[in-house]
């Protein structure tokens, strides 16, 4: 892909446009790339009790909401998060991915999906015991993901 | 895991397992049996699980056995043309139905404060100890599933009690990020046709005091040494399995 960069006058927004012939899932990540590039002061916070807690977002395996709390979690541990998960959801880098009402993956570490007859998947993740359910509506979006997954894994 | 203790349920399924074994033992002498013993013998058995179920007021496991013991006495009934399916079927549909109608009603109610609204859930973790208590959501956790699936971290800092009512569903509960209150941790089970995997860490102990009918408590994974916190499981659970998975 050719790319070029123009020079505009302060009278012009800045853009990025994209020239394609098909919105394939490439062209999608691209964008979603260059979206979270001018987002990149708004990263989330972690905490554990008081404590704040630096966490890569790479680290993460998915987020769930407990009533009315969002947790972050990894393979062994779980970190508050004082957000609703529709925010945290818009701030997420490509690789996240809505599972249910309740969840959002990341497909970078997801090990396994297992659809059940009633639609609902079990999402099992690599190198941990944790896993949660994926409810049909989100399950065509999950799987969409995954097969561009090499995409992230090679960013 | 400490086996269960005596109780007065337990007394009656004896005498009535133990008249089922006099009745074939006088039909194998000759004495005085005239129906077939077998099928007293079931009818003893179905008569027990319909009454052990109407004290819980579980409809489903009343209705379903009194609905077989109609069909094994059909001709005495009068009604000789009866099939067994249809009068199942029958049986567990009204047996939902009244489920959802009449829920059981806690012994007595707990009370949690959250955010400032009081709610009242239906729990028991031990008839033996039925008291009023107020506890906040840090120390009670709630989860219900019908029809489904659900996982569920649990994250208090101070947990006393968890309830767990489940029907028709697989329910994953993790209790590896949660800190347990000084006085023990008590799960309380409610449970009918479902899976409960409860996910513990392995320097838990866990004392098994679930009522079970054609269901069963297991347990996995590899125990510490060192134990620091005594789970009571209580509760009921028919036809289905509580698997506990030591992380």
């Amino acid at each position: 892909m050719r790319v070029r960069i123009e020079r505009i006058g302060d009278e012009r927004p800045e853009e990025v446009v994209i020239y394609c012939r098909e919105t394939t899932p490439e062209v999608e990540a691209l964008a979603r790339r260059i979206r979270q590039g001018r987002d990149e002061g708004q990263a989330p916070s972690f905490f554990k009790g008081d404590r704040e807690v630096y966490l890569s977002l790479k680290e993460i395996l998915f987020f769930e909401t407990d009533s009315d709390r969002v947790f972050a979690h990894t393979a062994s541990d779980a970190f508050e998060m004082h957000m609703r998960l529709y925010e945290l959801e818009a701030s997420l880098p490509g690789y996240f991915v809505r599972a249910s009402r309740s969840a959002i993956v990341s497909i970078l570490h997801v090990f396994s999906i297992q659809k059940g007859l009633t639609g609902v998947s079990q999402i099992s993740f690599r190198q941990t015991h944790k896993e949660v359910y994926g409810s049909r509506m989100y399950g065509n979006e999950l799987s969409r993901k995954m097969k561009e997954r090499y995409l992230y894994e090679n960013a | 895991m400490k086996t269960h203790e005596f109780k007065p349920h337990r007394l009656f399924w004896a005498i009535l397992i133990l008249g089922g074994g006099v009745l074939l033992l006088l039909s194998a002498l000759g004495i005085g049996v005239e129906s077939d013993p077998f099928r007293i013998i079931g009818s003893l058995l179905l008569l027990g699980v319909a009454v052990t179920s109407l004290f819980k007021l579980q409809f489903f496991f009343t209705l379903v056995p009194l609905a077989g013991i109609a069909y094994l006495w059909r001709d005495p009934l009068g009604v000789p043309n009866l099939e067994l399916w249809p009068i199942l079927g029958a049986a567990a549909l009204l047996g939902i139905g009244l489920s959802i109608l009449f829920r059981r009603k806690p012994p007595f109610p707990v009370v949690i404060h959250r955010h400032g609204k009081t709610e009242t859930l239906k729990d028991c973790t031990d008839c033996a100890e039925a008291s009023e208590e107020t506890v906040n959501a840090d120390e009670s956790v709630e989860i219900e599933s019908t029809f489904g699936e659900q996982t569920k971290y649990i994250h208090a800092q101070n947990l006393k009690r968890v309830s767990i009512h489940s029907n028709f569903s697989e329910v994953k509960v993790y209790f590896d990020q949660c800190k347990v209150d000084e006085s023990g941790l008590t799960i309380q089970v409610d449970g009918n046709f479902t899976g409960i995997v409860l996910t513990i860490p392995r320097t838990w102990t866990v004392e098994n005091k679930t009522s079970t009918f054609a269901a069963s408590v297991t347990e996995r994974g590899l125990t510490s040494e060192t134990r620091d916190t005594t789970v009571r499981l209580v509760g009921s659970l028919n036809f289905g399995e509580i698997k506990i998975v030591r992380v």
